[in-house]
């Protein structure tokens, strides 16, 4: 898994919850390099699962809530970082339309190897379904993620989503846009 | 980018650790995305680089689609060439035929010393032109690569022993001495195309002569086991008008001469190394000039390999058994008598060929193609005439030599079949024995050649232990 998930998510708890709270996740969870991860690199995603439920346990807060809120973060953090992504792309369907064609090969010039989910997608007028497929059990942060790019462009939706065995269906129904 | 929401909170505010953990965040931060502005640079020049080499193996695809097409279209115009080639040789070679058989007819019979010098002119100029149509017929078989190479055991001793004896009556023309001498042990008999060989010993040894004017010519043969193989060396020394430094690249180009006054002075076609170079190369050997000094001499070296059929080493020459062919029209037993069928379309051929063999007693039936002559041999047959050896022209209207000569065979002919051909080149005497002729005399025909086959024909005929 990417390195950049690793050092937004303790950066994420160091914000929210201090930098005691990421100590004593640190210090609990199972990681290879007691924390000091970079975002160039790349780390088991166990990691990330140990650090999530550490951090549940620190916090009660149960960790697919977790994992959907930094998804969320992670989306803010990604338009800022990677502005280049957002040129000329005008609503949440066309943003998230791209991702397997355009984000995920961008990714793969700078990062051959990576081991990245799939997403297949279908629009019906007002409703855009997105079908996750990962080796990973990342659907929650998926969901975050998908979340944080309806807000991103400022458009009211709701998320529908259905768990199969090998694969998470998201179905994204458009509202209308939010007027402030 | 900074390190953005690290909340001073949990340091109390005051902790001196803060700015420096803040600013070691910041550089791991700017390290990173230095490290992804690099790597997408790297990305991108990998892609121009891969971009330039499909560019590259496009063009290179393409060019090699072009030289194919002109290696074919080269190809074409060169077989078009060798076709040209081949048909003209027949085309010239059948008057060559009549102007030499009659001009060697004249020098026998003409007394007038001035006029003999015209005739001996026109002599000597059809055997320069004959020479001429022979070196490049050969060259342009090689280059058409349609010169097969044959492989048969062969004494080399004897074969060098016939091509300086061959050779022997020019160079005491010249006053020059001609050795040949064998430098250690060479194997009795390897097996090579002895026929190639022959032809250039004989260039390389007839040029040496050729070009000097005094002095000696030597032949020396070394012989070495070379993986598998025998390397036989051959090195014509002579002390003749020598080659200048700056012609030495010259020399083996096709009709080239070091000096345009060569062909003056000495005549030739320009063709002779070339040919011989390329000849031995098929031989798997080269013909160099190892040695060469104006007014001095030159020294030429013929290499060639080949294949070991493990005879005996010797250094002593064995003496060169005289070629039957080659024996003086004089010594000749008496021809008088002979019935002879002579199938020829020409009508000058025909009575050249009427007026060497009539003069030797001969007893001549004619026939002007293959149909006349079976119709001919079946005549003769019947009414108990039959032929004693048949002269079988190849190329001929109707029903050519080589249907003719198979026909007769088919039907249980055992007359001797000597082939008369103008095509003279490599594979015809093959081709020719092939259709079921005894023997094969190239044209243009030299009489003496011609009556020592029928002579050979008939005793062979006559004797069948021969």
């Amino acid at each position: 898994m990417k390195g950049i998930v690793f050092t937004e998510l303790l950066e994420l708890i160091e914000e929210k919850f201090g930098f005691d709270t990421s100590d004593a996740v640190l210090a609990k969870a199972q990681t290879s390099n007691g924390g000091a991860y970079t975002a160039v690199g790349a780390y088991d995603h166990k990691e990330l699962l140990s650090i999530v439920s550490a951090l549940s346990e620190e916090t009660g807060v149960s960790a697919p809530i977790l994992v959907k809120t930094f998804g969320e973060h992670l989306f803010t953090r990604f338009s800022q970082l990677y502005p280049q992504f957002f040129e000329g792309v005008d609503d949440a369907f066309a943003f998230l339309s791209r991702v397997e064609s355009v984000i995920h090969v961008e990714v793969r010039k700078l990062y051959p190897g990576s081991e990245l989910p799939s997403f297949e997608h279908r629009q019906e007028g007002d409703q855009l379904e997105m079908v996750y497929r990962s080796e990973r059990p990342f659907a929650d942060l998926a969901e975050g993620l998908i979340a944080a790019c309806c807000r991103h462009y400022e458009e009211e939706s709701s998320i529908e989503r259905e768990d199969h065995e090998d694969r998470t269906v998201f179905r994204v129904i458009r509202v209308g846009t939010r007027t402030p | 980018m900074s390190a953005r929401g690290t909340s001073p909170r949990s340091y109390g505010g005051e902790s001196p650790w803060q700015p420096r953990f803040e600013r070691e965040r910041a550089a791991r931060k700017e390290a990173e995305r230095l490290l992804e502005e690099k790597s997408r640079e790297l990305y991108s020049l990998n892609e121009q680089l891969r971009e330039a080499q499909e560019v590259l193996e496009e063009r290179v695809r393409e060019r090699t689609r072009e030289l194919e097409a002109s290696r074919q279209e080269a190809l074409r115009a060169s077989e078009a060439k060798s076709d040209f080639l081949a048909n003209m040789s027949h085309e010239i070679r059948t008057p060559i035929t009549a102007i030499l058989g009659f001009s060697e007819l004249a020098i026998e019979q003409v007394r007038d010393p001035e006029v003999l010098k015209f005739v001996q002119t026109i002599d000597r100029n059809g055997r320069h032109l004959l020479d001429l149509v022979n070196d490049i017929l050969d060259l342009s078989k090689i280059e058409a690569g349609k010169v097969e190479i044959e492989e048969l055991p062969c004494s080399v001793d004897q074969l060098t022993g016939e091509v300086t004896s061959l050779l022997a009556g020019r160079a005491s023309q010249q006053g020059l001495t001609l050795e040949f001498e064998k430098v250690g042990s060479v194997p009795e008999a390897v097996e090579t195309d002895p026929m190639r060989l022959r032809q250039i010993l004989l260039n390389i040894i007839g040029n040496a002569i050729k070009f000097t004017p005094e002095g000696s010519v030597r032949v020396q043969l070394r012989a070495a086991r070379e993986s598998g193989a025998i390397r036989l060396v051959f090195d014509v020394i002579d002390t003749g008008v020598g080659i200048g430094p700056d012609k030495v690249d010259r020399i083996f180009s096709e009709f080239e001469q070091a000096d345009t006054s060569i062909t003056r002075r000495f005549g030739g076609t320009g063709l002779g190394l070339a040919l011989s170079r390329r000849m031995a190369s098929m031989l798997g050997g080269e013909v160099e000039l190892v040695h060469s000094e104006p007014e001095v001499g030159s020294t030429f070296r013929v290499t060639i390999r080949a294949a070991d059929i493990g005879a005996p080493w010797s250094g002593i020459p064995t003496p060169a058994p005289r070629n039957e062919a080659s024996l003086p029209v004089e010594s000749l037993p008496s021809l008088e008598g002979l019935r002879v069928l002579l199938v020829e379309d020409s009508p000058t051929n025909r009575n050249l060929f009427v007026f060497l063999l009539e003069r030797e007693g001969i007893q001549l039936g004619i026939a002007c193609d293959g149909r006349e002559a079976l119709a001919e041999v079946e005549r003769a047959n019947a009414a108990d005439e039959a032929y004693d050896v048949i002269l079988m022209d190849m190329q001929m209207p109707v029903l050519d030599g080589y249907s003719a000569a198979a026909e007769l065979r088919r039907r249980g002919e055992t007359t001797p079949i000597i082939a008369l051909t103008a095509q003279a080149m490599v594979g015809d005497r093959e081709r020719c024995l092939a259709a079921g002729c005894t023997a094969y005399v190239p044209k243009p025909v030299d009489r003496r050649m011609l009556l020592s086959e029928i002579l050979a024909a008939v005793t062979r005929e006559s004797d069948p232990t021969a």
